[in-house]
């Protein structure tokens, strides 16, 4: 730290308590009453103005301007040489003639500032940016070497060796190596294996971990990932041995075994954190293996599900825990006209299907995520035992999110299976990059009779509001559903696109990935709060 | 710190009285402006002073050496995709092998798969007699099967297995093969444990005729022996098949680089043509059905890749410059 000689003997003369009381009161202000007078007293002794850039005397009760010269006038007349900005706490020396920074000052600085962010009910001071200490920073110094992720560097980046047919692998690899609070904690080395010396070779979390390494390693050939395959096959038997190799599957698989291994590996039973999961009713959907580990921090969302008595109108409420969103294609079933909302007839074509009254086929990610969420009339031939009126009724159900996770992955069902048609539905659905998911909210739902009032999309550059996401990892495939092949785009930094093809890495634009065809899609939430 | 004298002289219009909505507004914000940029500031200055400030840079020998590379042809470090070869060691059974063939072989060495149980089965019953006919064990499709480094096509075994029923050891073919490879093949080839493939470089053309009367044929890219299953091996493709036979016999034919070779679109010299077919009856090149175990669409679709598409991913290379390519099994 750059102190001076000056400050070192006013603290040899003054000890640091008049600056800690200065700062208390009239810099930091750190509880109410502190605020109050630096309001009141926060103006230039000399010309009366509450100037910008007022500055303390740290000898005698003084505030000058600095612009005007006021507190230089004083320094000088008085041989009072060190004086603390107000708003920061910086303290300028007259006779060096700038800023100085004294380490011991600055811890007291910091305890006021944080007294004042506690004072506020402001998150941030549990949260401050890392600064190397001296010995550290001699460290860095003698060592200037430095890999960093950033612009027009490769680090970060690498490419997959595709071991038979394993390209549906190297996809999620990729996405998940490129899922930036995924990659934080992993490169933060946050995973504290729990599993004793002899599991500890099979867990899938600590090999995760390695293959960051290997991402981050600034290695430059493509990297072998059979140890990966052998760890997923060994815990995830139903996988193996190339009956079902579907992209989406392998994700669910591959999160289900990190997130096993992330409490050890012969404990499957998670604790229960039951706290968000709480429906309207009280109802709650007890999920024993709800856990706070780094995959259910970041993946895990709500569903809820409201069925409606047609009867009584009474809502039953359950939310279920998910990872990803599995969105239809292909045409859908007409809309009873009843449940058209009225309102829509004059609506613009683009707020889309509730328009049309026969069947339709979604050709975007919204359209998808509209159907998803409209109310369903479950049938005649699907009655329900209603809770309250006790009687078998006809209902309505309605899915909507009632919490995001931070990584939203959107699944379009391409391969259908159902109606006994074995075929790959390669229609073009178009998907944003800026994603904001409000409308598609339980609290956007409206209650009063169970239909939900559509909400045109607006632009997501709009607002900035907590369901905001942004697109960062594609998985598509290409071919039938016989035979294809997996690749996927990958974003780096905000605005660099990079198309992973197994071992090859190259550059993509963002309008080649917004035109593929588009089969996993991640999104991020942009703005992530401080939790509790 | 000039820029900050300048914002110094905007006016702080409410002291003047000047109680107007709109301006109390934007004296409010501007002071916020100020205090941030201010904030800024002394963030950078103390950086400065500390000496931290470029600290945490990249050095420029890093970002040289990490540099991307937007170039067509090249990928962003700059290389040429090739066809390397990659190895790996397996888990499960130490044994060193290509990593483009380490998932099925990882698939049978852990004993998963369709085809594992039945190899286990029939090496049960392979063993069992092998006092009775030492010939037949030695050549045997257990070891075939068994062993990890003969190419393996999973679209092609499902339309296969729906062509044939049972695939006995004790097939006229299978006799008729050893009695063959036994007169023409040096025993070089066996070592303790038994290749499977047959080593054809020094063999003539009409052995080599003979061997694809008789045989699959198709050359393994790792062991460059020629495939001595029966016509229907299901480890190879009826495509490989009718390529091995262009390459052995057909030397002067050259094969276009991008498309994917079709047996029903080939037009090549007729001679060599007329040879082929009476070397191989192939079967059918219709694709298969889906395998569909799947039960419903909301757990997730079951679908499979086949082999790569070669059309989307690898160019076929003209095989009379590269003869590794065209015939043998690619990845």
């Amino acid at each position: 730290m750059t102190s001076c000689g000056h400050i070192t003997e006013y603290k040899s003369k003054y000890g640091t308590n008049q600056f800690r009381i200065i700062h208390a009161y009239f810099i930091a202000a750190s509880s109410d009453n502190a605020r109050r007078r630096k309001g009141k007293s926060g103006v230039c002794h000399t010309c009366r103005f509450p100037s910008f850039r007022l500055h303390a005397c740290l000898y005698c009760v003084y505030f000058g301007c600095y612009t005007t010269k006021h507190i230089h006038e004083h320094a000088f007349s008085k041989n009072h040489n060190l004086a603390a900005d107000m708003t920061y706490g910086t303290i300028f020396c007259f006779e060096c003639g700038d800023y100085v920074y004294d380490k011991e000052l600055e811890s007291i600085a910091q305890i006021q500032n944080e007294k004042a962010a506690k004072s506020l009910g402001l998150k941030s001071y549990n949260f401050i940016a890392w600064e190397p200490t001296e010995v550290e920073v001699e460290i860095l110094r003698q060592n200037p070497k430095r890999r960093k992720v950033e612009n027009k560097s490769t680090i970060g980046l690498r490419g997959l060796i595709n071991l038979g047919n394993t390209c549906f692998m190297n996809c999620i690899v990729q996405s998940l190596i490129h899922t930036p609070v995924l990659r934080d904690f992993f490169l933060a080395d946050k995973h504290n294996c729990q599993m004793t010396s002899v599991e500890a070779q099979q867990c899938l979390v600590c090999e995760m971990a390695r293959l960051f390494q290997e991402f981050y390693s600034g290695n430059r050939t493509p990297h072998i990932p059979y140890r990966l395959l052998h760890l997923v096959w060994t815990n995830a038997r139903h996988l193996a041995g190339y009956e079902q190799q579907d992209a989406h599957e392998f994700l669910i698989a591959a999160l289900d075994v990190l997130h096993r291994h992330c409490k050890g590996y012969s404990d499957n039973k998670c604790l229960s954190i039951n706290k968000f999961f709480t429906g309207r009713n009280g109802m709650t959907s007890g999920n024993p293996h709800h856990c706070n580990c780094i995959i259910d921090q970041i993946f895990t969302g709500g569903l809820q599900s409201d069925v409606t008595c047609q009867e009584c109108n009474n809502v039953s409420t359950t939310i279920d825990p998910i990872w990803d969103i599995s969105l239809d294609l292909g045409p859908g079933a007409p809309i009873p006209n009843a449940l058209l909302n009225v309102n829509n007839s004059s609506s613009s074509p683009s707020s889309g299907f509730s328009n049309s009254p026969g069947t339709y086929e979604p050709t975007s990610l919204l359209d998808c995520l509209k159907r998803f969420t409209k109310p369903e009339h479950l049938g005649s031939s699907a009655k329900i035992k209603c809770s309250t009126c006790h009687s078998y009724q006809e209902s309505t159900k309605q899915l909507t999110m009632k919490k995001l996770p931070i990584v939203a992955c959107f699944h379009l069902k391409r391969f259908e299976h159902s109606t006994g048609l074995h075929k790959k539905i390669s229609t073009f659905v178009s998907f944003p990059e800026e994603l904001d998911m409000t409308p598609f909210m339980s609290s956007s739902r409206n209650n009063t009779n169970g239909y939900r009032n559509q909400i045109v999309q607006e632009s997501a550059k709009g607002l900035s509001c907590d369901n905001k996401y942004s697109l960062f990892a594609v998985v598509n495939h290409m071919g039938t559903i016989e035979c294809g092949h997996y690749t996927c785009f990958i974003r780096q930094h905000k605005d660099q696109w990079f198309k992973c093809d197994d071992h090859l890495i190259t550059k993509a634009t963002l309008n080649e990935v917004l035109k593929s065809e588009g089969y996993l899609l991640f999104y991020h939430k942009q703005i992530l709060e401080y939790q509790q | 710190f000039l820029c900050l004298q300048l914002m110094d002289s905007l006016p702080f219009s409410h002291l003047n009285g000047d109680l107007d909505h709109e301006t109390l507004v934007s004296d409010v914000m501007y002071e916020l402006i100020d205090d941030v940029t201010l904030g800024l500031c002394f963030e950078v200055h103390r950086a400065c002073k500390n000496g931290t400030l470029f600290l945490g840079d990249t050095d420029p020998k890093s970002q040289r050496e990490h540099e991307l590379v937007d170039r067509a042809g090249v990928d962003v470090f700059g290389h040429v995709p090739t066809k390397k070869q990659f190895e790996c060691v397996c888990p499960n059974c130490q044994r060193n092998l290509a990593a483009s063939r380490f998932a099925p072989h990882l698939e049978k060495c852990m004993g998963m798969g369709r085809n594992s149980s039945r190899i286990a089965n029939r090496r049960q019953a392979a063993m069992a007699k092998e006092n009775e006919s030492s010939r037949m064990s030695v050549l045997g499709d257990d070891s075939a099967d068994d062993d990890n480094d003969l190419d393996w096509s999973y679209h092609v075994d499902r339309k296969i297995k729906k062509l044939k029923k049972d695939k006995s050891t004790h097939s006229p073919r299978r006799n008729k093969f050893n009695r063959f490879h036994k007169n023409g093949d040096s025993s070089s080839d066996r070592s303790a444990t038994p290749e499977p493939g047959l080593s054809y470089e020094h063999l003539s053309q009409e052995e080599r005729k003979q061997i694809l009367v008789n045989t699959c044929g198709v050359i393994s890219e790792h062991t460059k022996k020629m495939c001595a299953k029966s016509q229907k091996c299901h480890q190879h493709t009826d495509d490989q098949r009718v390529k091995v036979r262009q390459y052995l016999l057909g030397q002067s034919m050259v094969v276009d680089e991008d498309t994917t070779i079709d047996i029903d679109s080939l037009d090549d010299v007729d001679s060599s043509q007329s040879l082929r077919d009476n070397l191989w009856e192939g079967g059918s090149n219709a694709s298969s059905p889906a395998d569909s175990t799947s039960t419903n669409n909301s757990t997730g679709s079951k679908k499979r890749n086949g082999p790569k598409s070669a059309k989307l991913k690898k160019k076929k290379s003209r095989y009379g410059s590269d003869p590794r390519s065209s015939p043998f099994d690619f990845d």
